[in-house]
């Protein structure tokens, strides 16, 4: 699985969880899998897989 | 009287727009309350892991967030940028901002053009990032844009209104708020845009690189206010050439000099 540009180890579950279990907070993100956009009421729904593409974003300081 | 800048589907009483880069977050907050601000951006960045602090929670309640797609080379990327942070739960505004250019940071007006009608279809109240050009401008306005945002000076330069006869003939011929952005580097200078017809003013490096950021904010919200009151009062004209008395003109104690 690819996270934000980087290889990951695969773990099965929810992209919630996955997010919970590596310390993002669901509260603050969006996340792009494999091009499609999930808000975070969608989280608990998305079910991993091994070859997801995802990129975790977040807001930051911007002009 | 009521003065409210109308931009999409809200109303502000304050016109400056506040950007949030170069802050540290504290900052920002401090920053925000000084400057009046109503309006501030926002860039969208991969998350790191770590329970890291969260850049909404240092900005006022009630502040109204507006997005950029900083980061962007084209119109794809600043839809899908745009798309991204309104799944974010920040409401409609974007400010799209598509740049290749790494030396000057000029915007990329035919992209900028291009992603401002897809974005508007949609549904968003979209504010484009543009150099001061009248064709582009009126491409933006066809397309459905909120408002154009101008720039002054190159983005982070605080060199002032480089611009400004181009910003000048934005706002005679487009029917939208032109909102002055980038380049403005001191509080005079924004004043003067708002006395010659800006809707508002967007800074962001004038404020964060000032000794006494939050102070600075509260002289722009200042200048900017009274920018605005010039505009509406009407400024008095300038004589081509020559002298007019503004006391009498006849002698101190006798008539004739």
């Amino acid at each position: 699985m690819h996270v934000n540009g980087k290889e990951v180890a695969f773990s099965s579950g929810t992209l919630l969880t996955f997010l919970e279990q590596n310390g993002y907070n669901p509260a603050h993100v969006v996340v792009e899998r494999n091009g499609d956009i999930f808000a975070r009421e969608q989280f608990a729904a998305v079910a991993l897989a091994p070859e997801d593409d995802l990129n975790i974003l977040h807001f930051m300081g911007g002009g | 009287m009521s003065d409210t800048l109308r931009l999409g589907k809200k109303e502000f009483t304050s016109r400056f727009i506040l950007g949030s880069g170069k802050f540290s977050l504290p900052l920002i907050q401090a920053v925000a309350q000084h400057g009046g601000a109503q309006m501030i951006t926002l860039a969208l960045r991969r998350a790191n892991t770590g329970g890291q602090e969260n850049i909404l929670d240092y900005i006022p309640r009630g502040v109204t967030l507006i997005p950029n797609t900083s980061g962007a080379r084209s119109a794809e990327e600043a839809v899908r940028i745009a798309r991204l942070a309104r799944a974010l739960g920040c409401g409609d505004f974007v400010k799209i901002e598509i740049m290749r250019d790494a030396k000057y940071l000029l915007p990329e007006n035919a992209e900028t053009v291009k992603a401002t009608e897809i974005l508007a279809a949609e549904g968003f109240d979209v504010l484009p990032y543009i150099s001061p050009d009248l064709p582009v401008a009126r491409a933006l306005l066809r397309a459905g844009a909120a408002a154009v945002m101008p720039l002054a000076a190159p983005i982070g330069s605080n060199k002032g209104l480089i611009t400004r006869d181009f910003i000048q003939i934005l706002i005679s011929e487009i029917p939208l708020p032109v909102i002055v952005d980038a380049g403005i580097g001191r509080p005079s200078q924004a004043c003067e845009a708002m006395e010659f017809g800006a809707a508002a003013i967007m800074a962001n490096t004038a404020v964060a690189t000032a000794a006494d950021p939050a102070a600075m904010a509260h002289a722009f919200a200042l200048a900017i206010e009274a920018g605005r009151r010039a505009y509406l009062a009407g400024l008095g004209r300038v004589l081509p050439q020559g002298a007019e008395a503004s006391s009498p003109l006849t002698g101190f104690l006798e008539d004739g000099a």
